[in-house]
């Protein structure tokens, strides 16, 4: 039995040594699915190790006490009267917990942050362009507990060592970036006069978690003790504690909470958050790893299809010498495991290379703002190592057992050998184990059971859990392989729909499609690996490119103009139109009163709502039309508003003024009712006896399409500013200039409005493409990064099937060249052939994720849905289709199309 | 019709001297030619027989400009081949070669009459209508209910019709068969035999065919024996090139 395993294995040896070309395919599918499987993995295990082992240096502490969450525009602005009760923890509960605090012996630290501030590089005594970031006040000398926060610039120092004064200030590099700010500068913070000094400059993952707006905007540590220089309470919006040695975290957590009204966020609840991510990356992983190796398993059944049908001949030598077919079959199973056991090898290999490539490029930066660190163990290796050996198997069985049934007369007929097949019955049987056999492992790796058998549902509940993981993944398999079935099945048909092409009398064309037509089954498989990975791509790619589209659009475009200054006080919105009417490239702005502060009254001197009910609508109709014209906005006539459309009347214009006419939204409901030009409205001030009667002078139809700015307008009642505001009132004023400005004037713009005092809060809104671009990007990474590696696996299988395909027709081409075919036009044929494969696969795929990217515009933007679809990306995603195809074509075809026609008819 | 014996009245269409191909196989190079002179005359047809490995079919790629030779030179209806690019060779046999294959070699996606229409489409100037010069020569050749069919639906000698069919296509003044008859049985092989000489009879196409079949050989014009890359004469003796034209 021994030496008939050593001869089956010595075989195998040689046939693949002798088929180097078909091995080094078979070889790359392998190892493209479980590099995948074995890169991810380690990544997935790296990123939870590198939550779990970091847990208090990334949460800054042991517990994490802090505010509800909010802006803080007073400290801004200077402005006390603004309410800034829901951005602190309240001064009680601090009381409370800092005596606790000595009660227990624990360390507590505060940092107050959570306050949008505007900071400008000072040079020569003049501030430059202001920018929003989030300043975070904390006590140098001891926060964080836990790690330190070391700049680059100077390197590796922490905050203690660069904040010894209070104006001393440590930024983040996108800040210090943006401001073109360096270690020494100046810097100009808010309302205060006082100077700050950068000390040095931080990475940008160092705001810790929680921070969403520091990550956004950009942020800077300023000494607590600088919080006098603002004019602001010295009440903390964080807590940070460090728990000593031999005290529960947990029951010290719980010990605060009882005793106070703050959230608290304990390392033991970030460890368990941690596990969670882990898991879900764990699982997203394996998703992506078995969606590689499945197409890598593609890539096999063909290689091993080849194999076997090029050996026929020599099978049924073997069986003419007495050789059954179980045994052919057990020799091919051999070459097959060899197969899997040295593409596994180098799997593993290219797995680590991948993983290399991550932390060279510092993805994991990005993404969890740490490095990664990993505790190596060999579950990758072997987890990677047993899928690729198990699938390349079983994948291979299938041919193998087709190459058991040549029948031995065929060695009489060598040049008329029929491919084998297995038979309806084996292949059924051999459908059901790779079914099994890969929910086996599917359903181990997922491992649910423990999950599922404590919280359900049910029918799980108790039972036992490896069962349950059997149940599970044999289940999930079945599925899959049946709609896996369903797909090929759909895609043979489509394969075949494609060979029924018209050639519109080009002979490439019918030669092309005619080609896809013979090899449907071939084909329907290489559509699958390509749209596997054009579509995962796509989904990826499409759905963020739209949500950033749409945010684009709303934030930029749709503003109707680049920048955007609100003023709190009727100085600085002077001051604010004074400059844009002074500075060079502002090429427009519109400028509103938002808080009027003027409530409706009376229609034509009727009670809206009854009016309302007298037109016949509901309770809920007329407090819509209530609603819609409750309040009103001013339009400064001195800017270029940019006005909606009309369904009645017409438009404000500077000669209207100092006349009181008001616009009106046509809502549903104001339609309705009937309003029409020249009835009146009546809207008077809560806060003094204010009243002003606006006539109506137009209607505007409701906006779909249209700017931000616009929209507001479409949506709000408008008037000429001197009637809709609240003169005699002490109302906050808010005012929102919006100004189209020439890109290569923004800075100096922003600077000037930034230079105002008091200073509005002013907004580049180029700029905050960028920032919600780069927050996008750095979310999309991981996933983009596990799709890229689908889809080169994807790629890696389309080059092979199109190099089996090459190599399989190589007496068809060397028939053609005979015929007087030239090189070129082979090479064309078998171009036009996969680029038709490409462009179908990059078709289907794309839709994958350009329906749901659809969809989801359509839903953020109620119906504009040709301004949030990325074109550009679809189009990209579609060559990248063909592309690929062409790419592997050539790469595999050049050689065939350039050989003699003598060497292939001789060898053939 | 053309007449059986008037070499000195025909120009050479075929004319090789010193033809030398060596294949390397590992680390051996085979011999395949060695240093062969021929020269074939217009509506000549010619057998080439000999023993197996002794040169035959590589004989009929390099004058079929299907490869190269290793040294020597060829000309083919006047025009030397030797030293053409893969395009240039390729034109030549689109225009002055046809072939037919011991194993018909039709491409299999493709009806009989779309095989037969296909050098006449791969053609830079093609002088015929491709589908009507399809059924024009399948009807010659006894085909015109089996031109929708494909090679698999075909017996062996329809199929090897087909391929004669094709390999007339662009009307090439030189047909090149390599063992028509050796994948058909006897019936077969003698119809296809009796259309090549039809065929050189009424067009007057030059025809060489390489075989091992005696009764195929006897049927040719003019015989030349082939063994171990050499032409030689009745006693095995290595025939002189003056001999052969």
């Amino acid at each position: 039995m021994l030496k008939l395993i050593l001869f089956y294995l010595q075989h195998a040896l040689r046939d693949m040594s002798r088929n180097r070309k078909l091995t080094l395919f078979a070889l790359v599918s392998v190892a493209v699915g479980v590099g995948t499987v074995v890169g991810l993995r380690i990544l997935s295990l790296m990123v939870g190790d590198t939550l779990e082992s970091n847990a208090q240096a990334v949460l800054r502490g042991d517990i994490m006490l802090r505010e509800r969450r909010g802006m803080d525009f007073g400290m801004l602005l200077g402005v006390e009267e603004v309410d800034t009760s829901g951005t602190a923890i309240d001064g009680y509960d601090v009381q409370a917990i800092y005596q606790l605090a000595e009660q227990r012996g624990f360390e507590i630290t505060k940092v107050i942050d959570n306050k949008g501030l505007q900071v400008s590089i000072v040079r020569d005594g003049t501030p430059g362009v202001p920018r929003l970031i989030e300043p975070l006040f904390v006590e140098p000398e001891v926060f964080p507990f836990y790690d330190t926060i070391s700049a680059e610039d100077p390197k590796g120092a922490s905050l203690a060592e660069l904040i010894r004064e209070p104006t001393d200030v440590v930024i983040a590099r996108s800040l210090a970036d943006q401001l073109g700010a360096q270690v020494g500068d100046q810097i100009h913070a808010g309302p205060v006069e006082q100077l700050f000094t950068v000390r040095g400059i931080v990475p940008n993952n160092q705001a810790g978690i929680h921070n969403f707006l520091a990550v956004l905007f950009g942020f800077a540590y300023f000494d607590i003790d600088a919080i006098s220089y603002f004019n602001i309470p010295d009440t903390p919006s964080k807590l940070f504690i460090r728990v000593p040695e031999g005290m529960s975290v947990d029951d010290l957590d719980h010990e605060i909470r009882s005793i106070s009204d703050v959230a608290s966020y304990a390392v033991t609840e970030l460890l368990a958050d941690s596990e969670i991510a882990s898991e879900a990356l764990g699982r997203l992983s394996l998703v992506f790893s078995l969606t590689s190796l499945f197409i890598g398993g593609i890539g096999i059944i063909n290689t091993m299809l080849v194999i076997v049908s090029r050996r026929t001949l020599e099978i049924a030598v073997l069986k003419t010498i007495g050789l059954k077919g179980r045994q052919i079959t057990l020799l091919f199973i051999i070459e097959a495991f060899l197969l899997g056991v040295l593409g596994s090898v180098l799997g593993v290999a290219l797995g680590f290379g991948l993983v290399g490539a991550v932390q060279a490029v510092q993805i994991s930066e990005a993404v969890i703002g740490k490095s990664l660190t990993w505790n190596f163990t060999f579950d990758p290796i072997v987890i990677g190592a047993i899928m690729g050996v198990v699938i390349t198997t079983i994948f291979g069985f299938l041919p193998t057992l087709a190459a058991g049934q040549v029948r031995p007369a065929a060695v009489l007929r060598p040049n008329d050998l029929p491919i084998p097949k297995a038979g309806k019955l084996r292949t059924l049987f051999v459908l059901v184990l790779m079914t099994v056999v890969l929910g086996v492992m599917v359903g181990q790796i997922s491992n649910a059971g423990p999950v599922l058998t404590r919280y359900g549902p049910d029918m799980f509940v108790g039972m036992n859990p490896t069962v349950i993981n059997l149940i599970i993944g044999i289940t999930g398999t079945t599925i899959t392989m049946i709609l896996l079935g369903i797909t090929v099945g759909l895609l043979w048909l489509l394969v075949w729909l494609l060979g029924r092409l018209p050639s519109f009398g080009s002979v490439d064309l019918k030669l092309a499609v005619r080609a896809l037509h013979g090899h449907r089954t071939r084909n329907a498989s290489t559509l699958l690996a390509l749209i596997i990975g054009i579509a995962a791509l796509s989904v990826i790619t499409l759905i963020t490119g739209t949500v950033e589209r749409v945010l684009q659009a709303q934030l930029s475009d749709a503003f109707g103009g680049n920048v955007v200054a609100l003023s709190f006080t009727g100085m600085t919105s002077q001051g604010v139109m004074n400059v844009l009417n002074r500075v060079e490239g502002v090429q427009g702005y519109t400028q509103y009163n938002v808080n009027s502060g003027l409530h409706l009254q009376t229609i034509n001197g009727v009670d809206p709502e009854r009016l309302a009910r007298e037109a016949g609508l509901d309770e809920q109709g007329a407090r819509l039309f209530r609603g819609r014209l409750g309040s009103v906005w001013g339009v400064n006539m001195g800017g270029e508003p940019v006005y909606p459309l009309l369904v009645a009347g017409e438009q404000l214009t500077s000669a209207h003024a100092d006349q009181p006419f008001i616009v009106i939204p046509g809502t549903p409901e104001v339609l309705a009712v009937g309003l029409q030009p020249g009835d009146v409205l009546t809207y008077s001030s809560r806060r003094s006896d204010y009243t002003v009667n606006l006539t109506i002078i137009g209607i505007t139809k409701l906006p779909e399409e249209a700017s931000f700015d616009m929209k507001m307008l479409g949506m709000m009642p408008y008037a000429p500013d001197r009637f809709a505001s609240d003169q005699s009132s002490s109302l906050i004023e808010f005012k929102m200039t919006f100004a189209e400005v020439e890109d290569s004037f923004v800075d100096s713009a922003l600077a000037e409005l930034g230079a105002l005092a008091p200073q509005p809060l002013v907004f580049d809104i180029g700029l905050i493409d960028s920032l919600i671009s780069r927050i996008l990007n750095e979310m999309k990474a991981l996933p983009t990064f596990a799709s890229v590696l689908s889809l080169a696996a994807g790629a890696v299988i389309i080059a092979n099937t199109v190099a089996l395909a090459t190599f399989e027709r190589r007496r068809e081409v060397g028939i053609m060249k005979a015929l007087g075919l030239k090189g070129n036009r082979v090479l064309t044929l078998l171009l036009l052939e996969n680029g038709i494969i490409g462009a179908v696969s990059g078709i289907i795929g794309v839709s994958f994720g350009a329906f749901p990217a659809a969809w989801i515009g359509t839903e953020l933007t109620q119906g504009a849905l040709t301004m949030t679809l990325p074109i550009g990306s679809i189009i990209a995603l579609l060559l990248m289709s063909v592309g690929i195809a062409l790419g592997a074509t050539m790469l595999t075809a050049w050689g065939a199309s350039r050989q003699k026609p003598m060497t292939v008819l001789r060898y053939e | 019709m053309v007449p059986k014996h008037n070499n000195g009245s025909r120009p050479a269409v075929i004319e090789a001297k010193g033809l030398t191909r060596e294949l390397p196989l590992g680390k051996v190079v085979i011999h395949a030619l060695c240093g062969v002179d021929l020269c074939i005359h217009a509506g000549e047809m010619v057998g080439v027989v000999g023993p197996s490995g002794s040169g035959k079919s590589t004989l009929l790629g390099l004058i079929g400009g299907l490869d190269s030779p290793t040294h020597g030179t060829i000309a083919i209806d006047g025009v030397d081949i030797t030293h053409m690019s893969e395009n240039q060779l390729a034109e030549i046999r689109n225009q002055k070669i046809g072939f037919v294959f011991q194993f018909f070699n039709l491409i299999p996606s493709l009806t009989a009459e779309e095989n037969v229409a296909l050098p006449i489409q791969f053609a830079s100037h093609p002088p015929f209508k491709p589908m009507a010069r399809a059924r024009e020569l399948l009807d010659m050749l006894g085909l015109a209910d089996r031109r929708r069919h494909r090679p698999t639906e075909l017996s062996g000698g329809e199929q090897q019709r087909v391929a004669i069919a094709r390999a007339l296509a662009n009307n090439p003044p030189i047909l090149l068969a390599d063992e028509p008859s050796g994948n058909l049985d006897t019936a077969a092989g003698e119809m296809v035999i009796s259309a090549f000489r039809t065929i050189r009879d009424e067009i007057g196409t030059t025809i060489v065919v390489v075989t091992h079949e005696h009764h195929i050989a006897e049927q040719m014009d003019r015989v030349l024996t082939l063994v171990d890359g050499r032409i030689v004469d009745a006693q095995g003796q290595p025939a002189r090139s003056g001999v052969l034209c």
